[in-house]
């Protein structure tokens, strides 16, 4: 069995590298529209499996029977500015969803938002990001947190009350040896991230395991 | 197959399954107090699981206990190494030809079962009563039966899965759920996933891989043996 560890503490400054091309002047208007679009949410938030897959667009009310319609407004083209250039281009702006507002840290505002793929008319992919925000509207940091890419990759986390970010990223790989068909076969990435008063994101310790994992509704467990 | 070694039975109150593995590769298991992570039984480290435990009776069944309480049997039509994909081995696509149907590989799960699976739509039952009987003496006669389902809420289906298990509720004796294998992932830990089972109420279910819920639209018929 392969069996990687690496253990790194204090990477770099993730996030930046990003060009924002955001005007230079954002109506207080606009950016205050921009922020009541989304649900107000505490802290810890835990985006687990669960969680994860609960947020592509059509939900199922377990209870109800029924789809809900989806609660988390789309961007409309004037929310696009608020969107890092890399990651908005080439991508149709409904594509993109509103979703939690985190309580405000430093006068920075930190957001939630989706981005949603779909092949062959079906949701196959989800992206999260924890977007930060000056109270002007200026993207401060951009960090994708979770989502998945259906058997290709998961990625789950849970952003804690002092404003630390725990990262859970699985890769699917193909198994050396297929004599255990109920365990996944994984490449773990688990990274430590801290929201600095700046709005960046600094990854400060970030380690990784490769080996056979059991799988629930919470996440992914390493069992050898 | 695991072998409970002993049940201590104390209050009922705040205690757990344990289990040890031995160095045969079989395992241990009690039920006792607490809920300590770890304990020890006559020098030997158990560790907890919940409170919650399933044991295998064989190949073809395992019952679930809540506490020391048995309260569910399930029977299994298939073991996983008769899951079957539609998908290529890295997830990006369908296989090429047949391979890559969903109704085909559903079908040929259920020839793993030792049936098979009629083709043409004169052989659906549509009823959802019918359908669940039917289902019901499948698995009496260690059958696997091909289900059709809505995953897109259009109330057409539009996917094939096949029925793995059946779980009956061990207090009221009622059948509670119906396990099934999906062959939409490249993943066989996904197709298998425990989780992936149809409430008998509703014929619905949540599909492990995707996180999409399954509507039962239709229950394909086996050939008569």
């Amino acid at each position: 069995m392969k069996f990687l560890r690496v253990l790194c503490i204090i990477i770099v400054v993730s996030c930046s590298g990003q060009s924002n091309n955001q005007p230079d002047k954002i109506s207080n208007k606009a950016f205050t529209s921009f922020l009541n679009t989304f649900s107000k949410k505490t802290l810890p938030l835990i985006l687990d499996r669960k969680t994860v897959f609960g947020l592509s667009r059509d939900v199922f009310d377990s209870v109800a029977k029924t789809y809900k319609v989806n609660h988390f407004p789309k961007f409309n083209q004037a929310f696009s500015i608020f969107l890092p250039e890399e990651i908005r281009k080439n991508t149709p702006i409904n594509r993109f969803r509103c979703l939690f507002a985190l309580p405000i840290m430093y006068n920075i505002n930190l957001l939630i938002i989706a981005q949603d793929f779909f092949q062959d008319d079906e949701q196959n992919a989800l992206k999260l990001f924890l977007g930060s925000y000056d109270k002007e509207g200026k993207i401060l940091g951009f960090l994708e947190i979770a989502g998945y890419t259906i058997d290709i990759d998961e990625k789950f986390a849970e952003i804690k009350g002092e404003y630390t970010i725990n990262s859970y990223d699985y890769r699917f790989k193909n198994a050396p040896d297929n004599n255990f068909p109920t365990l996944f076969y994984l490449l773990e990435t688990q990274k430590l991230f801290r929201i600095e008063d700046n709005g960046a994101f600094l990854n400060i310790q970030e380690n990784a395991k490769e080996g056979y994992f059991k799988g629930n509704w919470s996440g992914y467990f390493f069992v050898k | 197959m695991n072998n409970p070694i002993r049940f201590i039975d104390p209050d009922g109150m705040n205690a757990d399954w344990y289990e040890h593995k031995n160095e045969n590769g079989s395992t241990s298991v009690l039920w006792k107090p607490g809920n300590a992570e770890q304990v020890s039984v006559m020098g030997e480290t158990y560790n907890r699981t919940g409170e919650t435990y399933t044991q295998n009776v064989g190949s073809d069944a395992s019952i679930t206990y809540n506490q020391n309480d048995a309260v569910e049997l399930t029977v299994n039509v298939l073991s996983p190494s008769d899951w079957k994909s539609q998908r290529t081995d890295d997830g990006t696509g369908n296989k090429p030809g047949d391979e890559g149907n969903c109704f085909y590989q559903s079908g040929e799960m259920v020839k793993a079962s030792g049936a098979e699976s009629l083709i043409g739509t004169a052989n659906n039952i549509s009823d959802k009563n019918e359908g669940d009987n039917y289902i019901n003496n499948q698995v009496d006669q260690g059958n696997s039966v091909r289900v059709h389902v809505d995953r897109d809420n259009n109330q057409t289906g539009d996917h094939w899965i096949t029925i793995s298990s059946r779980t009956t509720d061990l207090k009221t004796q009622a059948v509670k759920s119906f396990g099934f294998y999906d062959p939409g992932t490249s993943k066989s830990a996904s197709g298998t996933q425990i989780s992936n089972s149809l409430d008998t109420k509703s014929l619905t279910g949540v599909t492990f891989y995707s996180g999409k819920t399954y509507t039962v639209t239709e229950v394909r018929k086996n050939k008569k043996k």
